[in-house]
């Protein structure tokens, strides 16, 4: 997650979209100038600049296709940093804070994909020979005004608070789509079949807050990125709407003869859950028109199941006979199918379970607050950070990294835990299944693989879930 | 130990023949280089006086004093003999009749008073107050009356140990060429009945007992030689170690005139120089400007300062760590492919630490005048922490410099006594009148605190850890202590003023103790596998700053006498024991652990085979461990011997504590002396004892540290690597760099290096979580490693092994953390035993 993310043409250094998180001060175009100098600097020596780190700030480089670079600055995870800092102005000797710096390089990869999953974005919406062969920087920088809603979905959210209204996905992380597990997915996967059919198409999918609940097998045919772009993409179009269509470029299945994105909101969201509601999409080609398929289809085909949407649309992640079999510790989970390019997310905030020893309570009381969604997520993300990329791999991107890959160590990480004094998390590499779990610090250490193991299992057992 | 106090409260004073003390050792020790000036020295030494009481060489010019100071520093170096040329060569004709076995003959000369004397004070042994030599009643065990000399043990501050040439094991053979025996040398000794001067004739048994550790080294970096690798002052003329990996090291200034600068003006240091652009350094070079702009933009945009930049060049990663001095910068940049960024950082760290230690300031360091001298430095900064490629294998692995902790090695209880007392007994010598009675000037230093390597290895500290850090980097930067465990140095001295870290950072916090201002100096002694390390503070400014006064050679004397006494009653040689086996906790081979694929999804792999058993005992007490060698009678002898050998320990040391008299008393003895009687097991051990009779004695290794001697994970050992580290005593590696050389199964060479990988990004972790409020105390990651095959075997899958790496931060009650390395297979008490291993 980014402060500031620059977009600059790298022929002429010009800007072309300039996003800064609500409540920063924008780059001046000066420094946009600097940064984007220093990183032109080196190449003209051939010398690649990937990342800077100061006290507080980490600055990412890279260059797409030649023409574009992108350009993120994000806040240092290491917080702490930035008070070192300080002090080390006048005595020059807090030299140990530089050094605690963890997990850099680490990061540093997580930021790169950041800026692919926004370069996918700018192509998804302008697409890619608008952005290889600039024309008219005046009319691109235009165009490209029409992706700033989603591209600030990369920027940090503002407060901790904000989260909990937000989206919690873990796509743009993960490069593969959230999705859900619903009882009558299967039910829904027939509505949505015949829906797309009747719309002379074979992609279709059917979104609920932003996650996947079923669709075509045509559509899962789709890169991660994408899937998980597409997913983004339907979840921010406001609630009111009703119906909308979108030209989209798929930036790697075709990147250069745009489709059209018909999203019906079928449910509106409930509550101040904005990214809410239910959704049909269908991906197709110049036929048939938005009116026609709202008017023809969208009753015909999803009326008759409107019960089981709206349960839906109120239903959590996983089934509630899942939940139940879930260990009691467990905050919450993140399971990735790497070969499916999908990830299923589960997060049970510990919301003020009245315990009867009230001296208990009393002492939990501090620490409660901190065990909402938010925090799980958070906490959730930070540790696939630590784990992918050092232990675990990175998963596959179609992009080359700018990287140097290590030689092929002999050594393969399986499992990885941590023990904070906040929580425990433990992470399991099951090709092609990855789990990381988040457990109450009072879970015991040695149980942590076996109650991990078990998850998984139970999750997987109800083997439908991953295979709509 | 008591070697100081002694010679002041004299009943007997030696008559020391200068010969004997000082320049014996010179003759052999030095090299061409310095040969000349030898020459000189010798011919005043030659001239002995009788009245001339002195004790190493007090009162005449020492060598050393005649090396010049440089840019305040005073580096001497003497390479040491190769063990074979220990023959003295003194004019007197070896003598001819005697069978020249298999030691070498020495001379050694000291002077004595009439007999009588003696007499007065020790009646019963001749041998040992005259001499300062004792030998144990053989008659007994050998049913022989006509026995020779053995040295078993020396006098503390005796003349024999004051010459620094008669070790233990060593034979006596002649007194003034009279042939010596057990029967006659008592009544020999009385036969001097005035003051006289003797000519001790011995056969040396050094070489055999040190032949082991020479072996070692012979293979190692034979083209750069001691002197060269350490001393700051010779040129070194074989600039191989050009660096083709992008290392480089960057002083930039930031307010250069852009009218009148010419091309390179903004650098004020460069390591390597720049020159031409082809290098991977010089292309860093060329765009230092980035480096510039980019601290320049960070610093006004986000206020806060550039740490580190990564950047590819000619497909490499590279990593850039920077550090601001007002307006100027130093820059760091290091391979990406043996550095992670953290390294980098923590290595620049280092860095500007040391020379903030070395030269009082960053600024300071880079002045003109210190060009050379950083030349050197930074050469090692970068070869040493190279952590591939030939020269890393030469040096030691760069262990010491990544984690901040000096590898330690834990000793028995009456050895770490041994050792502290020495540094006490250095540091004591403060409060006596030592040298300064003929000479009644105001002393110039008081000791702060002392500490003493052997081999590479922290024995003893007396030094807060802060100052032992300071010594920790310059030794490593120097491979001072790579050098301990390569070659053995005959003379290290090595001198020079010092900005503690400490005096730098205290200022925060007032409660701390702040130590009086004056100016500190260094004092490194080494002397063949040792190192000692003294802090000096010199009181009061009683010279200007500029100048560096020379070290006192009282102290310098007094070091090496601290030394000298270390050397004696086989320290060395106990500590080299203990480094080579039986302190560590044992370790498996994880070779024993490959199964094929199939198998490792049951997730139980079989249980080890019988030998692995009665070579690992499934419990760690001696009783325990003896009765399953029993138990298992099948196991083959040679491993019965091994595992026998550090049995026997706890029958032999009643026996040793008598030989080397500085203990009072082994009294970890009892417990295992019980331990010993089960029938067969003490048979095989009397069967064994006698042919390793020599190898039983150099192991004093008393039974109570075998408590952990061999704590093996469950019915099998099932523990690959261990690493403990502690802020406050250093770390501990286990496996040495020293055992990993002998274990040649590469699969556990491959699973030390990715442990000792992971152990570093855990540590940055824990390091990194400490400040905030939620921090991590344990992390662990599962691995599952192939092993490599040659052979390209398709059908079947290579087999592989599982095993654990984790780390744990414990904070009470001493800060530390310790990372294990271990099967998967080890059960959950297992692994809690492990950590608390040490």
């Amino acid at each position: 997650m980014a402060e500031h993310i620059v977009c600059i043409t790298a022929a002429g250094g010009i800007p072309l979209l300039t996003r800064t998180k609500p409540g920063c001060q924008p780059l001046s175009f000066p420094v946009v100038g600097s940064l984007n100098g220093v990183h032109m600097f080196g190449l003209n020596r051939d010398v690649k600049l990937i990342s800077t780190l100061s006290a507080d700030h980490r600055i990412v480089w890279k260059i797409y296709e030649d023409s574009i670079v992108l350009i993120a600055v994000a806040p240092n995870e290491d917080k702490f940093l930035g008070h070192c800092a300080q002090k080390s102005s006048n005595s020059g000797v807090e030299l140990e804070s530089n050094a605690r710096n963890s997990s850099s390089t680490v990061t540093d990869a997580h930021l790169l994909r950041l800026l692919d999953n926004i370069f996918h974005a700018l192509v998804l919406l302008t697409g890619l020979s608008e952005l290889t062969t600039i024309q008219n920087v005046d009319r691109l920088k235009k165009d490209l005004r029409a992706c700033h809603q989603l591209v600030d979905t990369f920027l940090d959210p503002d407060l901790p608070g904000a989260q909990e209204k937000g989206l919690k996905l873990f796509g743009g992380l993960t490069h593969s789509v959230d999705i859900v597990i619903k009882e009558d997915a299967k039910l829904l996967h027939e509505h949505l079949q015949a829906f797309v059919e009747a719309a002379d198409s074979t992609y279709g999918c059917l979104v609920v807050n932003g996650k996947v609940v079923c669709a075509t097998n045509k559509w899962w045919m789709l890169t991660g990125q994408e899937l998980a772009l597409l997913g983004r993409l339907i979840s921010i179009a406001p609630t009111s709407v009703t119906s909308s269509d979108v030209a989209v470029y798929l930036p790697h299945s075709s990147p250069n003869i745009p489709h059209r994105l018909l999203i019906f909101t079928l449910v509106t969201g409930v509550g101040n859950n904005s990214s809410g509601g239910v959704r049909a999409c269908v991906l197709c080609g110049p036929q048939p028109s938005l009116a026609h398929v709202q008017n023809a289809y969208v009753e015909r085909f999803w009326g008759p199941g409107t019960n089981t949407l709206q349960k839906c649309a109120r239903s959590e992640n996983i089934p509630t006979q899942l939940k139940s079999s879930l260990p009691s510790a467990l905050l919450g989970f993140l399971l990735i199918d790497a070969d499916a390019h999908r990830c299923l997310s589960h997060i049970s905030p510990q919301i003020g379970t009245d315990t009867s020893d009230h001296l208990k309570r009393r002492k939990q009381k501090g620490d409660r607050q901190k065990i909402d969604s938010s925090w799980i997520y958070f906490r959730l993300c930070e540790f696939y950070k630590h784990v992918v990329g050092t232990s675990f791999p990175l998963p596959d991107s179609v992009e080359d990294s700018p990287l140097p890959q290590d030689d092929l160590s002999p050594h393969a990480g399986l499992a990885h835990y941590r023990c904070m004094t906040s929580h425990k998390c433990f992470a399991l590499w099951r090709p092609p299944y990855q789990i990381f779990a988040l457990y109450k610090p009072e879970a015991p250490t040695f149980a942590l693989q076996n109650l991990t193991e078990s998850t998984l299992d139970a999750v997987c057992k109800d083997g439908a879930l991953l295979a709509l | 130990m008591a070697v100081n106090m002694q010679h002041q409260t004299d009943v007997y004073r030696p008559v020391l023949y200068q010969k004997s003390n000082h320049s014996n050792n010179l003759q052999q020790t030095r090299q061409q280089q310095i040969q000349q000036r030898y020459e000189s020295s010798d011919s005043e030494n030659n001239s002995f006086s009788d009245s001339e009481y002195s004790e190493f060489s007090d009162d005449d010019e020492p060598a050393w004093n005649e090396e010049p100071m440089r840019a305040g520093e005073l580096f001497y170096v003497e390479d040491n003999p190769e063990s074979g040329d220990t023959i003295v060569k003194n004019g007197v004709p070896i003598l001819n009749e005697m069978p020249l076995a298999t030691g070498n003959l020495k001379n050694v000369f000291i002077g004595v008073n009439a007999a009588s004397t003696y007499e007065r004070k020790f009646p019963t042994n001749l041998l040992a107050s005259m001499l300062g030599i004792i030998t144990l009643d053989r008659k007994i065990k050998y049913q022989s009356t006509n026995e020779s000399v053995v040295v078993d043990a020396l006098v503390p501050g005796g003349i024999s140990l004051r010459t620094g040439q008669v070790y233990v094991g060593d034979v006596l053979l002649y007194i003034n060429d009279m042939h010596v025996s057990s029967s006659n040398i008592e009544h020999i000794l009385r036969s001097f009945i005035q003051p006289s001067k003797l000519k001790l004739t011995f056969q040396s048994m050094e070489q055999q007992l040190h032949s082991h550790g020479v072996t070692h080294s012979t293979q190692e970096l034979k083209s750069v030689s001691t002197v060269q690798l350490l001393s700051p002052n010779k040129k070194r003329q074989s600039q191989d170690c050009t660096l083709s990996a992008p290392n480089a090291i960057f002083f930039l200034t930031l307010n250069v005139h852009s009218e009148t600068a010419g091309e390179n003006d903004d650098v004020l240091y460069s390591y390597p120089p720049i020159e031409g652009s082809s290098t991977l350094p010089s292309k860093l070079a060329l765009v230092r400007g980035l480096f510039v702009t980019l601290s320049d933009v960070i610093q006004d945009t986000f206020g806060s300062q550039v740490l580190s930049s990564s950047l590819i060049i000619e497909g490499k990663m590279v990593h850039c760590a920077y550090y601001h001095v007002k307006t100027e910068v130093l820059v760091l940049c290091l391979p990406g492919d043996n550095y992670s960024l953290p390294q980098v950082h923590h290595t620049l760290a280092n860095t500007v630490r040391l020379l903030t230690v070395m030269y009082g300031s960053v600024l300071q360091a880079f002045l003109p005048e210190n060009k050379l001298r950083l030349d050197h430095l930074f050469q090692f900064v970068l070869i040493l922490n190279a952590s591939s490629g030939l020269v890393s294998k030469a040096l030691p692995s760069g262990s010491a410099w990544k984690f901040p902790g000096m590898e330690f090695l834990k000793l028995s209880p009456d050895l770490t006594a041994h050792a502290n007392s020495a540094l006490a007994e250095l540091e004591a010598c403060d409060f006596d009148d030592g040298s300064s009675g003929r000479n009644y000037t105001r002393r110039l230093y008081t000791i702060r605190g002392s500490c003493v390597f052997y081999d590479g290895h922290l024995l003893a500290n007396h030094l807060p850890t802060s100052d032992l850090n300071d010594i920790t980097l310059f030794c490593y930067n120097h491979s001072l202590l790579g050098l301990n465990r390569k070659e053995r140095i005959g003379l290290l001295l090595i001198w020079r003023e010092v900005f503690p870290w400490s005096s730098h950072t205290a200022t925060q916090d007032k409660e701390q103790y702040i130590p009086s201002e004056g100016r500190c100096f260094w004092m490194f002694i080494g002397l063949k596998h040792t190192l000692l390390c003294v802090l000096l503070q010199m009181n009061g400014s009683l010279f200007p700053h500029s100048h560096t006064p020379r070290p006192d050679p009282m102290y310098v004397n007094k070091a090496r006498a601290t030394l000298l006494n270390l050397e004696t009653c086989h320290f060395q040689d106990c500590v080299s024991q203990r480094l080579l086996s039986t302190s560590k906790p044992l370790l498996a081979q994880p070779d024993k652990f490959l199964l094929p694929l199939s198998v490792l999804k049951g997730a139980k792999p079989p249980s080890g085979s019988k030998q692995d058993k009665s070579i690992f005992p499934s419990f760690s007490s001696p009783l325990k461990s003896k009765q399953s060698i029993v138990s298992s009678g099948q196991a083959s002898p040679q491993k019965l011997k091994k595992s026998q050998r550090d049995l026997s320990f706890g029958e032999k040391s009643p026996q040793i504590s008598v030989k080397t008299l500085f203990r009072d008393k082994s009294f970890s003895s009892q417990g295992s002396d019980e331990s010993g009687k089960s029938g067969k097991a003490t048979q095989q051990a009397s069967a064994y004892s006698l042919e390793d009779i020599q190898d039983a004695i150099d192991d004093v290794v008393p039974s109570a540290s075998s408590g952990h001697q061999q704590l093996p994970l469950g019915a099998e050992n099932t523990l690959f690597c261990y690493l403990t580290f502690n802020t406050l005593n250093g770390i501990l590696i286990v496996p040495t760099a020293k055992d990993l050389n002998t274990v040649n199964s590469p699969l556990h060479q491959d699973i030390v290096k990715n442990f000792k990988k992971h152990c570093m990004i855990l540590h940055q972790r824990f390091k990194s979580s400490k400040s905030s409020k939620e921090y991590c105390v344990e992390e662990g990651i599962l691995f599952q490693c192939q092993k490599p095959s040659q052979k390209s075997e398709i059908k079947s899958k290579p087999p592989s092994v599982q095993y654990w790496v984790i780390g744990r931060s414990i904070s009470r009650p001493t800060p530390k953390e310790v990372y294990v390395c271990f099967h998967n297979s080890a059960a959950q008490n297992m692994v809690e035993l492990a950590f608390r291993m040490i």
